[in-house]
C-alpha cells in the first residue's frame, strides 16, 4: 500500500481524533492537523499558487481550527468545516501583500510560458525534456487557475484537487449544490477558453500523456 | 423535441455522478448533437489539463500546538509589557507625591517626612529560645490531637464491626429461612436468570471489546502512516545528502583535473621556451 492510500484511510477514520481534539485533547489535536497539513496546504497553495502565501493561510487556518474547534457542530462535518476556515483564510491573505506579489510575478512571463511549452512539446524527446515540458505545464496551469474569478476557481480546486462531494462544496462555501455545480462549469468552460488562448492544444496534452 | 441537458446535468454527467436513467438519456443527446458532444470534450479536456498540477510536498510543524501557543503568546506579548510600565508611572507618581522613602539598614519603608523610633534589642539566644519554645508547645498540642484522633477512629471502629456483624447474621438467618421455604423450580428459575444476565454481560464485553479493538487498529494505522511517511522523508533527505556529496566531490576532481592539466601546459611551453 502506498503512502497517500494510506493518508486517505486515515483522514477517512478520523472521526474519534476529531471527538477527542473537539474535548481538547491537544495529543489527538496534533494528529489531526498533522493527517490534514499536506492537504489544506495544497488547497492554499493552488488558491494562490505561492508557497508563502500558501504556509501562511495554512497556519492561520489551523491556528482558527484550535480555536474554535467547539464550533463544529457534528463530526460528518468536519471536512466541509475545514475547508471554510481555510477559504476564509485565504480570502484575508489574498487582501493582503501576498497577492500583488503573486499577480507581478506571474504576469511578467505569461508569452514566454506558452512558446515554452510550446518549443518544448515540439522537441521533447528525452527525459529531462519531459520533466521540463511537466513543470511548464504545471506552471501554466497554476496560472489559468489565476486567471479564474474566486468563486470559480475555489470550486474547481475543491473538485478536481480536495476530491470533494458536491454536498460537501455547498456545505463548505454556504451555497446550493446547484450553484456549485453551475460555478464548476463556467470554471471549466473559462479555463478552456484560456487554454486556447495560451496555445495548450489538445496536442500537447496528449503528449504529456 | 430533443433532450437538452442542463449545465449541472452536464457536470454530473463529467464527473460520473448522474443517475442511471438521465445518463443514458445524456448519451443519446450526445450522439445526436455535435456541439453538445464538443462541449462535453471541452469540459474534459480542462479537467485533463488540471490534472498536469500536481501536489507539493510540505512538512507539517513536529509540535503544532507549541507552535499555535508560541505565535498566539507572540501577539500577546504587547499588553503585559504596556501594562507593566503604566503601573510603574503611576506607583513613580504616588511615591513622590506622598514623599515616599527607603531604608535598607532595617528595611523601612515610609511616606511624608520620617522620625526615628528606638528598636527592640534582642539576642541571638533570646531569639532562638523563643523559637525553641514555640516549636516544643506546637509538638506537644500536636501529639495530644494525634492521640484523641486515634481514640475517636478506634472506637467509631469497633462501633460500625459490632453494627454490621448484627446486620450480616440478621440477613444470614432470614436468607436461611428464606431457602427452606423456596421450592425447586424457583431456584432453578433463579438459576436460569442469573446464567442469562451472565450471558449478557459476557456479550456486552465482547461488542465493548470489538469497537475498542476498531479503535485502537485506526489509532496503530495512523500512526504507522505517520511512521511510513518519516521514513519516507528521512530516506529522501539521505538521497539528497549522498547527490551533494557526489556533486562536491564530482566539481572536486575536475578542479584538481584543471590545475594538473594547467600545470601540465606550463611545464611543456617553459620546456619549449627553454629550447
Amino acid at each position: 500500500m502506498t503512502g497517500p492510500d494510506l493518508l486517505q484511510i486515515a483522514m477517512e477514520h478520523s472521526e474519534s481524533l476529531i471527538i477527542k481534539a473537539r474535548s481538547g485533547d491537544e495529543y489527538a489535536f496534533n494528529r489531526l492537523a498533522s493527517l490534514w497539513y499536506k492537504r489544506i496546504y495544497n488547497f492554499c497553495y493552488k488558491y494562490f499558487g505561492s508557497h508563502d502565501a500558501a504556509m501562511e493561510a495554512t497556519q492561520k487556518t489551523f491556528i482558527a481550527v484550535h480555536k474554535s474547534f467547539h464550533t463544529l457542530q457534528s463530526t460528518d462535518r468536519f471536512k466541509s468545516w475545514l475547508y471554510r476556515i481555510a477559504l476564509n483564510k485565504c480570502h484575508e491573505e489574498e487582501r493582503g501583500k501576498f497577492r500583488k506579489k503573486m499577480v507581478s510575478m506571474f504576469s511578467s512571463s505569461e508569452e514566454g510560458v506558452t512558446m515554452q511549452v510550446a518549443q518544448v512539446a515540439d522537441s521533447a524527446s528525452s527525459n529531462a525534456d519531459r520533466k521540463m515540458l511537466k513543470k511548464e505545464l504545471a506552471e501554466l496551469v497554476t496560472k489559468c487557475l489565476n486567471e479564474l474569478s474566486s468563486e470559480q476557481r475555489e470550486v474547481v480546486i475543491m473538485k478536481e484537487y480536495e476530491g470533494l462531494k458536491f454536498r460537501e462544496i455547498a456545505e463548505a462555501l454556504d451555497i446550493s449544490e446547484n450553484t456549485a455545480k453551475s460555478r464548476l462549469y463556467y470554471g471549466l468552460t473559462s479555463l478552456r477558453k484560456t487554454m486556447s488562448k495560451m496555445n495548450v492544444t489538445r496536442e500537447t496534452l496528449d503528449y504529456e500523456l | 423535441m430533443s433532450f437538452e441537458p442542463t449545465k449541472e446535468q452536464l457536470i454530473d454527467f463529467v464527473y460520473g455522478t448522474l443517475p442511471e436513467a438521465e445518463r443514458i438519456k445524456v448519451e443519446q443527446a450526445v450522439k445526436q448533437n455535435p456541439d453538445l458532444k464538443a462541449e462535453i470534450e471541452g469540459l474534459s479536456q480542462s479537467r485533463v489539463f488540471l490534472g498536469n498540477l500536481e501536489d507539493e510536498e510540505v512538512l507539517e510543524p513536529e509540535r503544532f500546538i507549541w507552535e499555535l501557543t508560541k505565535r498566539q503568546q507572540k501577539q500577546r506579548s504587547l499588553w503585559p509589557l504596556v501594562a507593566v510600565a503604566a503601573s510603574l508611572s503611576l506607583l513613580f507618581l504616588i511615591a513622590y507625591a506622598t514623599n515616599f522613602s527607603v531604608s535598607y539598614g532595617s528595611l523601612e519603608l515610609a511616606f511624608g517626612n520620617s522620625h526615628k523610633e528606638t528598636p527592640l534589642q534582642l539576642t541571638t539566644d533570646q531569639v532562638q529560645q523563643m523559637i525553641n519554645s514555640s516549636i516544643t508547645t506546637n509538638n506537644v498540642g500536636l501529639v495530644a490531637q494525634i492521640e484523641d484522633a486515634k481514640q475517636d477512629m478506634k472506637s467509631d471502629f469497633q462501633a460500625q464491626l459490632a453494627a454490621n456483624n448484627k446486620l450480616q447474621l440478621k440477613d444470614m438467618q432470614r436468607i436461611a429461612a428464606n431457602y427452606k421455604e423456596l421450592p425447586n423450580d424457583k431456584v432453578e428459575a433463579y438459576l436460569a436468570q442469573l446464567s442469562e444476565g451472565n450471558r449478557t454481560i459476557i456479550n456486552d464485553f465482547f461488542t465493548s471489546s470489538a469497537i475498542q479493538q476498531q479503535e485502537y487498529m485506526n489509532t496503530i494505522l495512523t500512526d504507522f502512516y505517520a511512521f511510513v511517511d518519516k521514513q519516507r522523508k528521512e530516506d529522501l533527505h539521505a538521497i539528497q545528502a549522498s547527490f551533494d556529496e557526489l556533486a562536491y566531490k564530482n566539481q572536486v576532481q575536475t578542479q584538481q583535473t584543471d590545475q594538473i592539466l594547467a600545470s601540465i601546459i606550463t611545464t611543456v611551453n617553459s620546456g619549449s621556451l627553454g629550447q
